[in-house]
Formats: C-alpha cells, structure tokens, sequence
C-alpha cells in the first residue's frame, strides 16, 4: 500500500514537471531559454514517472529493463539537447528573437 | 491501475500541445526541439502502457524508440547547420 503511494507520487510529480514544461515553451520567447526548459524540465518529468513505475514494479525483470531505459535516456537526452543547441548557435541563430523574457 | 490510464490521457494532451508548438515554430530549431521532447513523451506512454497491459516486450520497443529517437535528432541537427556569414 505505501508501495503504491510512493509510485503514485512519482508518477504525479513527473505529470506536473511535463505540464510546467509545456507552459514554459509556450512562454518564453527566446530560442535558448527554450532549451534550457527541454534539458531540464523534461528529463525531470521523463525520469520521475520511471522511477514510479521502478518502485511499483518492486524487484523484477521488468524494472531492471525501466532502469536500463532510464540510463540510456540519461546519457542521451543532453546530447541531443546540445547538439540541436550547437546547431543553432552555429548557424548565427542568436541574435535572433526578442529579449522580454 | 487507474493512476497509469489518467496519466496516459495528460500525456497524450501534452502530445498534442507539443505538435501545435512544432506547426507554430518560425525556424527548424524549434521544431527539433519539439521532436526531442515528443520523443520523450511517446517514451513515457509506451512505459506506462506497458505497466497498465502488463506486458514486459513493450519495454523493448521504448529501448529501439530511445536510440532512434536520440539517431534522428543529432543527424537532423547536424544537418541542418549553415555556416556564418564571416566564416
């Protein structure tokens, strides 16, 4: 039961983080705070619902194969986060866009 | 049980949120940058779709989607790069 919770709040949390992350590339203006949120925001959200659903499976095959998608996904989200960021930067896109933020 | 299916509908809002932010992106950077957060999303689906079914062998189908996803977003973003003006 507090097995269940536990999951649920993670699950929960990880909800929350991709929704202010939705706002927040709705919100910005500038390419580069947009980055940031997609770096950041969803990877949290992205690795709070699998650790909700590690926790709810307990100790088994299937949250070792969740575990091994979260690896990976931890060592290449900020890779092709900064590649899309290089990109952009090496193709003069910085100077573009206006500063309200 | 019922926690995974609603969290699965949010997800797939957001989906829809993320598409109409791509059509709206002025440059290609913003739509690359929409792609690597769909990727992440349709992730998150698939792995609570397979807690919800049960089944294990979904898990696998996330793993091939991570490393293509990961594939087409740095070879897209590669791609596109266009030298400055001064060199």
């Amino acid at each position: 039961m507090v097995k269940s919770i536990v999951s649920y709040s993670f699950i929960i949390l990880g909800l929350l983080c991709m929704i202010i992350g939705m706002v927040g590339v709705f919100r910005f203006r500038r390419f580069f705070s947009r980055i940031l949120i997609t770096s950041t925001i969803e990877s949290m959200g992205f690795l709070s619902i699998l650790i909700g659903i590690v926790i709810y499976a307990g100790i088994s095959f299937f949250a070792l194969k969740t575990l091994l998608i979260m690896a990976l996904f931890v060592l290449t989200n900020p890779l092709s986060t900064h590649s899309i960021g290089r990109s952009a930067y090496l193709s003069d896109m910085a100077n573009k866009g206006d500063s309200n933020d | 049980m019922n926690v995974f299916i609603v969290s699965i509908v949010i997800i797939a809002g957001l989906c829809i949120a993320n598409i109409i932010r791509a059509v709206m992106g002025p440059t290609i950077w913003d739509r690359l940058l929409c792609l690597s957060m769909f990727s992440a999303k349709v992730l998150s689906i698939i792995c609570l779709l397979a807690v919800v079914l049960d089944h294990s062998y979904y898990l696998d189908a996330a793993l091939a989607f991570a490393v293509l996803a990961f594939i087409g977003n740095v070879y897209l973003s590669r791609y596109v790069i266009r030298r400055r003006k001064d060199g």
